[in-house]
């Protein structure tokens, strides 16, 4: 099996606005550089259910699916397949919790997996992931902070 | 399919070659080392902006009572920004 990707950080907030802020806010905050359309003014929404699509709508009203809700546990964690930019068929699983912290604060743990499927690109991965990728965030957490 | 592979073209894990009519792409070989860029790429922008934001405003929805819930509205969303 090709090990999970994860990453995990800490917000100065709690749970229910980490969680908030990721699955209703997202149009605030999401990178623009990480969208499908690479329009400013895109919304992202995640439909707030097990099922749910989440998608991109651009400012003219076209969509563009990105994965859908599999498991939607506010304000704890959810998880969803992930598609973006890319078949259905090849989705990969993204998994976050929100872990609450003293001093309203939230470790966010996020896994991202299920690149077996991938064929020859979860190959790619797996030979990528040897590496680790424990620290991804922690540079740029710094940088948030001055 | 070919939208997914030019993505994949641009993070620089697959190259492409066309050959007649077809356009035929390959792994690359240090297409491990450009994945993992490019995921750590893809997840620091967002944990950064996420992180940046979740700080910096305030719930729209508290749960803790009907008081703080009229001092919220009256104050909004963004006016922790700068604190």
């Amino acid at each position: 099996m090709i090990e999970p990707l994860r990453i995990s950080f800490e917000v100065a907030c709690p749970p229910d606005h980490a969680f908030e802020t990721w699955t209703e806010r997202a149009s605030a905050w999401w990178p623009p550089q990480h969208t499908v359309s690479h329009q400013p003014g895109a919304e992202i929404v995640f439909e707030p259910r097990p099922g749910g699509r989440i998608f991109e709508r651009t400012p003219q009203g076209e969509e563009f699916e990105w994965g859908e809700i599999v498991r939607w546990d506010p304000p704890r964690g959810l998880s969803y397949r992930w598609h973006i930019a890319t078949d259905p068929a090849n989705a990969t699983e993204v998994e976050i919790v929100f872990r609450e912290m003293p001093g309203s604060t939230t470790r966010i743990e996020i896994e991202h997996g299920g690149w077996d499927r991938l064929g020859e690109i979860g190959q790619a991965w797996r030979d990528a992931n040897r590496a680790g990728w424990d620290g991804v965030l922690p540079p740029y957490a710094e940088a948030a902070r001055s | 399919m070919s939208r997914h592979l030019s993505v994949l073209n641009r993070a620089g894990l697959v190259s492409d070659e066309q050959v007649g009519a077809r356009r035929l792409y390959r792994l690359d070989e240090p297409g491990a080392e450009a994945a993992r860029r490019y995921l750590a790429q893809v997840w620091g922008n967002v944990g950064v902006r996420f992180k940046l934001f979740a700080e910096n405003t305030r719930p729209r929805k508290p749960s803790r009572g009907p008081r703080e819930l009229t001092a919220l509205r009256t104050a909004g969303p963004r006016s922790s920004r700068g604190s």
